[in-house]
Order: C-alpha cells, then sequence, then structure tokens
C-alpha cells in the first residue's frame, strides 16, 4: 500500500453514509408520532485486511407531520455525530410520504427526499489557513414495504445527487425494521439496512478501497443498523388497519 | 412534553455539545501512512508477504543496504537497461537534519552521482518521497536516479523510517519541515544552483512547498499529489472543499498556479490513485517551462508498477530531454 488517506476515507463518507443510516422512510410516521434513535453504519470499505462499514453515528429523529391525500407524510431529520469531534456540521432533513397503501401481498410505495448539508465551520478556528465551505447532496428514494406482524421489510432505489459533482449513483436497498413492543402505535424499533451504493458507478481508483468497488468493480456495499423509540401520538389516534386476511400475515400499514 | 420526550432532548443536546467541545480535533493525522524503524519486525518483514520492496525490514540501529538486490518489477529492466548498478556504501553520506522547531532529527542520505554522466555529475536530485514507511521503500527509486548519473538526497519525513520523533508531523510541520530540508540541501549539494526538486505521490506536498517560493533548476513531480478534495471526489464522487480535511490546505494546484519555474509532470496514464485530468490541472496551473510526460501503461507505483518501473530507458529520456529543452540550468555545461 502506498497512499491512505483516511481523512477522505471518513470525511467524504459521512454524508454518503448518513444516506445509508438515516431512519427508513419506507412508512411515514401518522401526525402526531414520534421516532427518535441512533444508527450507525455506511459504505464498507477494506480496512485492516477486512471490511468495515464507516461508523457514522446518527442521532435522528421522524415526526407525523400530516395525512396528504388520506397519506401520511412526515418529516425526518439527523445530526451526524462522528463529524462532529472534527469540526464539521453535517446533517439531513427530509420528508417521507406513502403514495400507495399495502394492499394484501401487495407492498406499499413511499417516497422519500432527504437533504444533506456540511459545512467546516465548527472546525475553522483550528485551521489557520482554512477557507469556510459548505457541501449539499440530495436524496430521492422510493421503497416498497410489506408490513407482516408488526415486522417491516423493504426494497428501494435512491439516488443521490451531489451538487457539486452530480452523477448517476442508483443505489438498491432492503432492509427490515424488527418493532419489539407488544403495541402497534408505538416501541422500540431497531433498523437494519443493506444497500449497494451507486452500483452505476465503476470505481477505478483505489485511494479509498471500497467493497466491492475497488479496482474496476462498481460501487460500494453499505450497512447500516439503528434502535429507535416510538412515540404514539397523544392527539390523533393511530387509524385503524383492517385486519389481515387469514393465513397471509400480511396488514394494511397505513 | 412527556418524559421520553425530555429525555431524547437532553441526550442529544448533552451529545451536541459534548461534540462541540471536542470539534478541535482534526483529520491531519490520518493524512499519513509511516512505518518507523523502532517497529519494524518480520511482520513488516519476511512475514510480511509482500515483495521484498514492499517490506520494511531495516531497525533503526543497523544501516540501509544500497547495494540489495530486488525482485525487480518486470518491465523495469527488459527495455535496455541492463542493470541498476549498486550504490558504493561508502560513499552515501548518512545526514540528520534539524527541524525548526527543534523537534525533529529527519533522516536523509546523500548518494553522490557516480560520474559516469559529465552533464548530471552535479546536478542533484532532493527526493520527496511517497507515502508509505519511508526510504527503505523508496530506495530502489533513488538507486534509479543515482543509475541515471544524478546525485540523489532523499530524505524522511517525521515518523517515517528512522526520522525522529516517531509520530508523523502536523501539517504545519510537515510544509516547514520541506522549507528547512530545501535550505539544507542547498547547503551541502555540490551545486545548489541544480537542485531538481522531485516528487512522488504524497511528496508532491513538500516538494511544491518547498519550490512555489524559490523556483529550483527544475521541479519533476511524478504521480503527483493534487489536493484532497480532488481525491475525494475522484473516489467517492463527492464534492468536498478543501478546507474540510486538513488544518493547512494541500491543494497543490491552487499553489502552483501561476508558478514560473521548469515544470515537469510524469504521469501513468492508468494511475490507480490520481486520476490524469486532475495532473494535468497541476499542469495547466503553472505558467513557466514545462512539460507533460505520460508514461503508457504506468499505473500509480510503486507496488504495481508506476512511471520508473514502465521503462527505465523511456523515463530517465524524459528527464533528460526536459532538463536540455526547458531546464539546461540544471545540466553542467
Amino acid at each position: 500500500m502506498i497512499l491512505r488517506l483516511a481523512p477522505v476515507l471518513l470525511v467524504t463518507l459521512l454524508c454518503l453514509g448518513s444516506g445509508c443510516a438515516t431512519l427508513n422512510g419506507a412508512r411515514p410516521l401518522e401526525p402526531g408520532e414520534t421516532e427518535l434513535g441512533i444508527s450507525i453504519g455506511g459504505p464498507v470499505l477494506e480496512f485492516g485486511g477486512g471490511a468495515l462499514p464507516v461508523p457514522n453515528l446518527n442521532i435522528q429523529g421522524r415526526h407525523g407531520l400530516v395525512r396528504a391525500l388520506n397519506r401520511p407524510l412526515d418529516i425526518a431529520y439527523g445530526l451526524n455525530a462522528t463529524a462532529l469531534p472534527f469540526g464539521i456540521l453535517q446533517g439531513h432533513v427530509g420528508v417521507n410520504w406513502l403514495l400507495v397503501h399495502q394492499k394484501q401481498g401487495a407492498p406499499a410505495l413511499a417516497i422519500t427526499y432527504n437533504q444533506f448539508f456540511a459545512t467546516n465551520a465548527l472546525g475553522l478556528p483550528s485551521k489557520p489557513k482554512g477557507e469556510l465551505e459548505g457541501w449539499a447532496a440530495n436524496q430521492i428514494e422510493a421503497n416498497l414495504s410489506w408490513l407482516i406482524k408488526q415486522q417491516l421489510i423493504y426494497v428501494g432505489l435512491a439516488q443521490y445527487f451531489d451538487f457539486g459533482n452530480p452523477q448517476l449513483t442508483l443505489t438498491p436497498s432492503f432492509g427490515v425494521v424488527l418493532d419489539t413492543s407488544p403495541k402497534k402505535d408505538g416501541g422500540v424499533r431497531l433498523h437494519f439496512d443493506f444497500r449497494w451504493y451507486a452500483v452505476t458507478q465503476k470505481d477505478i481508483y483505489d485511494t479509498i478501497r471500497w467493497v466491492p468497488g475497488h479496482s474496476g468493480g462498481q460501487g460500494a456495499f453499505g450497512f447500516g443498523g439503528g434502535i429507535s423509540v416510538v412515540l404514539p401520538s397523544k392527539k390523533t389516534p393511530v387509524p385503524d388497519e383492517p385486519p389481515p386476511e387469514a393465513g397471509t400475515g400480511l396488514e394494511d400499514g397505513a | 412534553m412527556n418524559r421520553m420526550h425530555k429525555r431524547a432532548l437532553i441526550t442529544v443536546a448533552l451529545v451536541g455539545c459534548a461534540s462541540l467541545l471536542t470539534s478541535c480535533l482534526t483529520l491531519d493525522g490520518f493524512v499519513f501512512n509511516p512505518i518507523h524503524c523502532s517497529t519494524v519486525g518480520p511482520s513488516t518483514c519476511e512475514e510480511s508477504g509482500n515483495p521484498t520492496w514492499d517490506q520494511a525490514c531495516v531497525p533503526c540501529e543497523e544501516p540501509y543496504d544500497w547495494t540489495r538486490t530486488y525482485d525487480w518489477i518486470e518491465g523495469t529492466l527488459d527495455d535496455g537497461t541492463p542493470s541498476v548498478r549498486a550504490v558504493d556504501a561508502s560513499s552515501v553520506v548518512p545526514l540528520v537534519i534539524l527541524s525548526d522547531d527543534g523537534e525533529a532529527q529527519l533522516d536523509a542520505y546523500y548518494i553522490p552521482s557516480h560520474g559516469g554522466d559529465p552533464e548530471l555529475r552535479n546536478t542533484t536530485v532532493l527526493y520527496n518521497h511517497g507515502n508509505y514507511m519511508g526510504i527503505e521503500h523508496y530506495a530502489p527509486r533513488a538507486r534509479f536516479l543515482h543509475e541515471a548519473g544524478y546525485a540523489v538526497l532523499i530524505w524522511d519525513y517525521r515518523g517515517f523510517g528512522k526520522s525522529l520523533p516517531d509520530a508523523a508531523p502536523t501539517t504545519e510541520q510537515f510544509l516547514a519541515d520541506a522549507l528547512t530540508v530545501r535550505a539544507f540541501a542547498e547547503g551541502i549539494v555540490p551545486d545548489p544552483s541544480k537542485l531538481i526538486v522531485y516528487a512522488n505521490s504524497l511528496g508532491g506536498i513538500p516538494a511544491v512547498e518547498m519550490s512555489v517560493g524559490d523556483p529550483p533548476c527544475a521541479l519533476m513531480l511524478e504521480a503527483a499529489f493534487t489536493s484532497m478534495a480532488r481525491i475525494s471526489a475522484s473516489n467517492s464522487g463527492t464534492s468536498f472543499g478543501e478546507s474540510m480535511f486538513t488544518s493547512n490546505n494541500f491543494d497543490n494546484a491552487d499553489k502552483l498556479r501561476g508558478y514560473e519555474g521548469p515544470l515537469l509532470m510524469l504521469v501513468g496514464d492508468e494511475d490507480n490513485f490520481f486520476p490524469l485530468e486532475d495532473e494535468r490541472d497541476l499542469y495547466d496551473s503553472a505558467v513557466g517551462p514545462k512539460e507533460f510526460w505520460v508514461a503508457e501503461g504506468a499505473k500509480h507505483g510503486i507496488s504495481n508498477g508506476g512511471v520508473p518501473e514502465a521503462g527505465l530507458t523511456p523515463y530517465f529520456a524524459a528527464m533528460r530531454s526536459f532538463l536540455v529543452e526547458h531546464a539546461p540550468g540544471c545540466l553542467t555545461p
């Protein structure tokens, strides 16, 4: 190995990584519901002879805003705690909207828009020759999801646009959200998200050794895990859901 | 607001405050990838599984072997160069360069020209090596240049090889040491006006730093570092600004803007670290006599075959023709 530039590994992945480790918006929250959580993870790279997801620690939340066209819409927000000690303020804010309700085995369809931002303003005092700089990117994602006895499975497709370097970065994903609570309107959830970042991009440079991207591979695998707690709405009850058909175990999550 | 809300908000606030208080941490220390002689052992040498010139085998108390034979990368010597001669160990001058801040002792070696080429007998290449291990790793490169007829002065950055302390430099120290070494070099070489500043990869940072204020007779950048922002863009598709990475800007394209000294860029068309177009940006920044020489089939090097390993004869010829055409002051008439 000739060159190792861990700052690049760390910093450039903070933002992309947070895309992996955001709370998935496959099922937007109902108005008044709140979800708070932390997640860790990001794109996977070769490190020390093994594979390691970038350890982005995100503190995040979601809050159900309204039902638009009888479909829930929530706002999502987060702060990347890994970046802060290095003087970089990085976070995201976005919305999730359910377009199509789940009907039996037919999945629900939701869309997500996240806006990511970063600035080095916090760390400038320690950078005598540094300049104030910012960064922004967005994420547009569609997710198909199935709610099976409170447990959510989803598959998605995202596109990340770095405004300073826009490229086609289609990113398929799948994941699960395991609801550990006996209640249907709140409780602790475990999140596991796998995605293949920028599968449309061939990686021909080795400063950062993505898995499986480097040496001519495509994109980078990503893995994120998280835990969250859902606080039910006190004002607006969660709409009743039709009972599942016998034997399917599938519910309408709307 | 219920108790859960309050707890969550308090937690977020505490984490945020703690992070802000520690935001003085920098990423600079992550840039460097040295192996210090105090950590050399079987795991970095014969047990590493690496080819001979990727092995770190020389402990602090032992001298480097300038006569060592290597498993030369295939192709290097297949172009008419019959051999790379061993350096007469008794002629090598070990040096210790004291840093201006008094905290570092930089290990360095002066290898005199063999004198076989009269035009080069007074020309010294000040070699700024890449970002791995230390001088031991780049000894073959120094010997290539010695073989071509140049004298070579090669130095180790703090934390690399036998330089002290064993910790990598800060960016400020890295850049300051570059200026110190340049001044030191001019005090010991046969003819300071015939000093070529040469860089491989990361060495582009100190090489440019020590050249922009006082252009040497020639600046040669081989597979040279471009900037953190450019590397980020090429390797991850992001557009982070340069100041997000280090305390000081390492943007060589910016530093070379308006550079009027003779500049030779030596690049591989298959460089797997720095894109050719980024290297071209460095080149375009300079306004003096210059040449952009591309070695076909060359990657970043060293392990995977860089510019010299793509063929010593054309490598030597490219340097020589550049000196003749654009930097005759480096040559002895």
